[in-house]
């Protein structure tokens, strides 16, 4: 494909998505076009590393993107994010240096955005503020319903949850990332995956 | 106690006259005794609450028992995952204290950000915070071992050992209750 036309199958796909919380005129939409939001990203791609100050926010148009602490020299993943899943690292908005990294999973294209770009969108067009807070109202009743599955669940039912809610990314990640962002040790979520192939036999 | 409420509105956002007589208008503040169920396994929500003094649990009830999973105190908002959707919701809130909280509605809302569009970037600002902040509790929870929580539970929240039983504060760290005390005892005599 030429790049103008992946470029505007990309515009495409993010248009649609926020059309589905608001409509937007073809004013908004050139806007939207002018401020060159899309990156394609290779898979390993640092997005983010620990100790950075940053001012930009992801959005995930194709592919998949995670973020990771190193702890004791140990990289520990926190979180996926897949197509149409975003995330402001938290410090953006407390100004300070990065604790976490993040990384691209797959070859990937994604939208990012800044706050500069927030603030002027958000002058010209005071609609997109509204979107922005039913949005993030959403993400957040979400992310509050996987922390609570998290903490009330055991290992095995996370893993079970994840098969039912996000399988996907049992092919997309590799185990040791999976573990970790299940909160298990690589070599238990191996003897975990065992019992359940078993059980289902 | 609308006093409480502009004060703290008043760190972000220019008070207006307009708008501080709509706060003491709308009628919005309760108070709530101690063991009042804000809402239960099963029904519909219509309310989001601001804790202006007191302290909310939300928990589930798994297997018959009780999974709490985060105590909402001072300046912290609770707004249910299923809030204005017609969903029945999978756990209960509970105050653990006598409680006063702002009670928030979609009507309420509504109204509000149509006068005061302040109001809802203020709302969209405050959102991303929080969801800032859950993203960094809920990476702690993950890379840390009980004890670890337990720790930064004590450095982050010291007031809530004091505010909740200890069975509560088991589940909210993920702990087993047993493995609580030994991990209480363990560190008071590392620590003492």
């Amino acid at each position: 494909m030429e790049k103008q036309e992946v470029k505007s199958n990309m515009q495409n796909i993010l248009f649609d998505f926020i059309e589905k919380f608001i409509p937007l005129t073809e004013e908004e939409k050139i806007t939207i076009e002018s401020l060159n939001l899309f990156r394609s990203v290779r898979k390993g791609a640092i997005l983010l590393r620990a100790g950075q100050y940053s001012t930009e926010s992801f959005f995930v148009i194709k592919g998949c993107i995670r973020t990771f602490y190193v702890v004791d020299g140990v990289e520990k993943t926190t979180e996926f994010y897949l197509e149409m899943e975003g995330l402001t690292p938290p410090c953006v908005l407390t100004n300070s240096p990065s604790e976490l990294y993040i990384s691209c999973v797959e070859d990937s294209i994604i939208s990012v955005s800044n706050l500069g770009m927030e603030a002027e969108v958000f002058q010209k067009f005071p609609k997109f503020e509204n979107l922005c807070r039913i949005f993030s109202e959403q993400l957040l009743a979400k992310k509050q319903q996987n922390f609570d599955e998290y903490k009330t669940s055991s290992p095995e039912q996370r893993y079970l949850n994840l098969l039912k809610n996000r399988s996907e990314l049992i092919h997309r990640a590799p185990q040791h990332q999976l573990a970790s962002y299940l909160g298990i040790k690589p070599q238990s979520l191996s003897r975990l995956i065992a019992r359940i192939v078993k059980n289902k036999k | 106690m609308e006093n409480e409420i502009i004060k703290y509105l008043a760190r972000y956002i220019p008070i207006t006259k307009e708008l501080e007589e709509a706060i003491n208008k709308s009628g919005f503040i309760r108070c709530f005794g101690k063991g009042t169920l804000l809402l239960e396994e099963g029904k519909i929500s219509n309310e989001c609450f601001f804790v202006i003094k007191g302290c909310i649990r939300s928990y589930y009830i798994k297997d018959g028992e009780e999974k709490t999973t985060e105590f909402y105190t001072e300046e912290q908002s609770v707004t249910p995952t299923v809030y204005g959707k017609k969903i029945p919701s999978e756990y209960y809130l509970e105050c653990i204290e006598d409680t006063i909280a702002g009670v928030g509605n979609s009507d309420l809302e509504a109204e509000m950000y149509l006068k005061f569009p302040q109001i809802e970037s203020l709302n969209r600002a405050l959102g991303e915070a929080i969801m800032a902040k859950y993203l960094q509790t809920f990476a702690e929870f993950k890379m840390s071992s009980p004890e670890e929580r337990y720790l930064n539970l004590l450095k982050n929240r010291p007031d809530l050992i004091q505010r909740a039983p200890l069975y509560q504060i088991a589940s909210y760290l993920g702990i087993k209750p047993e493995s609580l005390s030994r991990i209480r005892k363990r560190t008071i005599y590392k620590h003492a």
